[in-house]
């Protein structure tokens, strides 16, 4: 169907339900990715570690699992949800994503009864599961509820949510405390899911449609081909390539900084409330400031500077490890904080403007699964087979400098490069 | 011929303000002292490493700890924030602002704190001090908004469609030009002192300080010049191309640098307004390239993909 006839199909809106479905949009998102970093990230870990006694390699491995299961699962969901024509079909998305809520809700409910790695393990692949089909069918809810001019604006709302509540949320790093303080979340926030999803009427009815919408559907990358379908060209593949590299370069540092108790202790992990603060207030700043210019400069001006802002963090903390690693200076993790931030708000915006509503499924599950999971499995198998080998610190931090450099500098020719004016 | 002109002029502006442009230092590893002998004024940065106030040394203007330690045993007339890191007063510390000290304090039974203590959680006041500064003298303050407004007004004589360009992403893009130039500001300022410190980089890391004191002045004359024009337009004045245009550019620039500098004396709200104004100047400088070309937003229309 060409995007003319969809136009024309499509009714108009009254002006509050846009916003809220928007904000729809953000809430979930937001309370899903402050899960993701809270409770998947640190307390699986923690869970893995401390509860089951398990070595750290051993819990990599699991969660080295998970990272590859969901990948797949997303693919899978994706393409299934492309071919069977359910990318277009909003209530069928939202219905798929109420369904994770619940499935998401009941396991992390369920946590304390982890007693054996087996379990351990059986957890992470029910997880895998339904956050396998989570990334496309949230992701794919952006077409339907946020125009394509709110999508920085959007993607930013949920990073601020996400990272200003994660370090004021989180002084205490135990599955136990993620497990109580999401319960009390995710329980009302389930049922207000489902009751949305098949008794929300005339809401649904509106934002089902938006998707036909020009303003909602054709993603602001996405340029008619020369048989007429809308397709974003080479900019889907090298977006891949460089949030793939965003996410090792981010997840290979971190990831070694995670190690390195007195880098937490003065920063994320700090007993005071001040330095957490600090963190937060740099992320929800630089998380407004990447979402005006995600949308007034686009995602590589944004890129550009996230590597160069990973090459400049690496470089400070490699000096820091030089001179004894006394990890007080709290401007590196603020501006850690702020790269973080920016390219967070790229991942939220950026495979919906790469999409229509035919491909955004497939196109969210590619974008998440190859560039955030795959990168994060292989950095975290690489981090671990470094520090098997003997690999110090200050090494390990130049390393992720040099990566970090080296896109910045391929990022910064690209920019510079002659470029192509495309008629409209 | 103009750029060198131009280049020369701002040059000079920078040499014109006797207090500097930016009164800042940063300690970022090994010991800076101060001594009676070699009393300091403005902003202390500690990041890393110590900063020592000798016994009857003076300090005038703000210390501000993120790492480190901060042993002061001397006077201090200004605020004292910690963050992070240490603060160690001495015997004979007399600090006549305040202090608030979210990670370790040590302080001698005679120390004198004249201002408020606040310690731990009581962050916000915390950072309402880290934007306060000590102010420059208002002979400073005119003598840098004369020396701005004459650059304005021969930029907007001799550039004029540079300055268009800059005047233009001021106030068509003000939201994107803040959005960059605040990150440009604090990322910059790091960039700047982190290159310093790598020893090989100094030069480089001083070029960058002269491009960015380059862009601020430049940044600074783009909101005031737009301002003039502003408040020209507004006034039913015609200003035609030529010295009426520079003049209301120089008028609009002198009021805006003598607006920073009122603002350096108003509490918390006075940071962020000059904070706000030169981030927005600084990201329209870099939006055009110093008015290089114009700005045009990638959604716009004719975008270039």
């Amino acid at each position: 169907m060409t995007q003319q006839r969809l136009m024309s199909a499509a009714p108009e809106p009254g002006a509050l339900l846009p916003v809220m479905g928007a904000l729809l949009f953000v809430g979930m998102m937001g309370l899903g990715y402050y899960y993701n970093v809270t409770f998947v990230q640190i307390g699986l870990t923690d869970l893995g570690r401390r509860r089951l006694g398990l070595a750290a390699d051993e819990v990599a491995g699991v969660m080295a699992v998970l990272a590859l299961a969901t990948s797949a699962v997303a693919l899978a969901t994706g393409v299934w949800l492309r071919r069977s024509g359910g990318s277009r079909d909003m209530i069928l998305k939202l219905r798929l994503a109420a369904g994770v809520v619940v499935a998401q809700t009941l396991l992390t409910v369920a946590t304390p009864l982890i007693d054996s790695p087996q379990a351990y393990l059986g957890w992470v692949l029910l997880a895998s599961l339904a956050l396998g089909v989570g990334v496309p069918a949230t992701f794919g809810l952006t077409v339907d509820l946020v125009r394509v001019r709110w999508r920085g604006a959007a993607a930013a709302a949920i990073t601020a949510i996400a990272y200003v509540a994660a370090p004021l949320g989180t002084g205490d790093w135990t599955i136990e405390h993620f497990t109580r303080q999401l319960s009390w979340l995710m329980i009302p926030g389930a049922v207000a899911a489902v009751a949305l999803a098949w008794a929300g009427g005339p809401l649904l009815r509106v934002w089902s449609q938006q998707h036909a919408r020009p303003e909602y559907g054709q993603g602001r990358y996405v340029r008619p081909t020369r048989d007429g379908r809308p397709a974003p060209r080479g900019r889907l593949l090298l977006a891949l390539v460089l949030m793939f590299g965003v996410f090792f370069v981010d997840s290979f540092g971190f990831l070694r900084l995670l190690e390195t108790p007195v880098y937490m202790a003065n920063a994320w992990h700090a007993a005071e409330l001040g330095p957490r603060l600090a963190i937060a207030i740099a992320h929800a700043i630089a998380a407004l400031i990447g979402g005006v210019l995600y949308a007034k400069l686009g995602e590589r001006h944004l890129l550009i500077w996230v590597f160069g802002l990973f090459a400049l963090v690496h470089l400070m903390y490699g000096i820091d490890a030089r001179l004894g690693g006394s990890g007080q200076a709290l401007m590196t993790p603020l501006l850690y904080a702020v790269a973080v931030s920016l390219y967070t708000v790229v991942t939220f915006a950026l495979w919906a403007d790469l999409s229509t509503p035919d491909t955004i499924t497939v196109h969210a599950a590619l974008g998440v699964a190859l560039s955030a999971w795959t990168a994060t499995f292989l950095s975290t198998a690489l981090a671990l087979r470094w520090e098997a080998a003997g690999v110090s610190l200050r090494e390990h931090l130049a390393s992720v400098e040099a990566i970090a450099l080296v896109a910045f500098a391929g990022l910064l020719l690209l920019a510079l490069l002659p470029r192509r004016r495309v008629a409209r | 011929m103009r750029r060198w002109l131009a280049t020369v002029l701002a040059l000079l502006a920078l040499t014109a303000c006797d207090d500097g442009v930016l009164e800042l230092a940063v300690v970022f590893g090994g010991t800076l002292e101060v001594g009676a002998a070699t009393p300091r004024d403005g902003v202390l940065l500690v990041l890393d490493g110590d900063l020592r106030l000798e016994p009857s040394a003076l300090l005038r203007g703000t210390v501000v700890v993120l790492g480190g330690r901060a042993v002061l045993d001397g006077r201090v007339v200004g605020d004292v924030i910690a963050l992070s890191g240490a603060v160690l007063l001495g015997e004979e510390a007399h600090l006549t602002g305040d202090l608030a000290v979210a990670g370790d304090l040590e302080r001698h039974p005679l120390a004198r704190v004249d201002g408020r203590v606040t310690l731990g959680s009581a962050v916000p006041e915390t950072f309402a001090g880290l934007l306060r500064a000590g102010p420059s003298s208002w002979r400073s303050v005119l003598g840098r908004a004369l020396w701005l407004a004459l650059l304005g007004a021969l930029a907007t004589r001799f550039a004029g469609r540079a300055v268009r360009r800059l005047v233009e992403a001021v106030r068509r893009h003000t939201l994107t030009a803040l959005a960059l130039g605040t990150l440009a500001l604090v990322v910059g300022l790091v960039l700047v002192v982190v290159m310093a410190f790598t020893v090989v980089l100094i030069p480089v890391s001083l070029l960058g300080l002269v491009l960015g004191l380059l862009a601020m002045l430049a940044g600074w004359s783009s909101v005031g010049i737009a301002l003039g024009a502003l408040v020209a337009r507004r006034l039913g004045a015609r200003t035609a191309p030529g010295w009426s245009q520079a003049m209301a550019a120089a008028l609009g620039v002198f009021a805006v640098a003598t607006l920073l500098g009122a603002m350096e004396r108003v509490p918390f709200v006075g940071g962020l307004v000059a904070l706000g104004v030169s981030a927005v100047g600084l990201g329209a400088v870099l939006l055009t390239g110093f008015g290089s070309r114009r700005f045009v937003p990638e959604d716009a229309p004719g975008e270039f993909a």
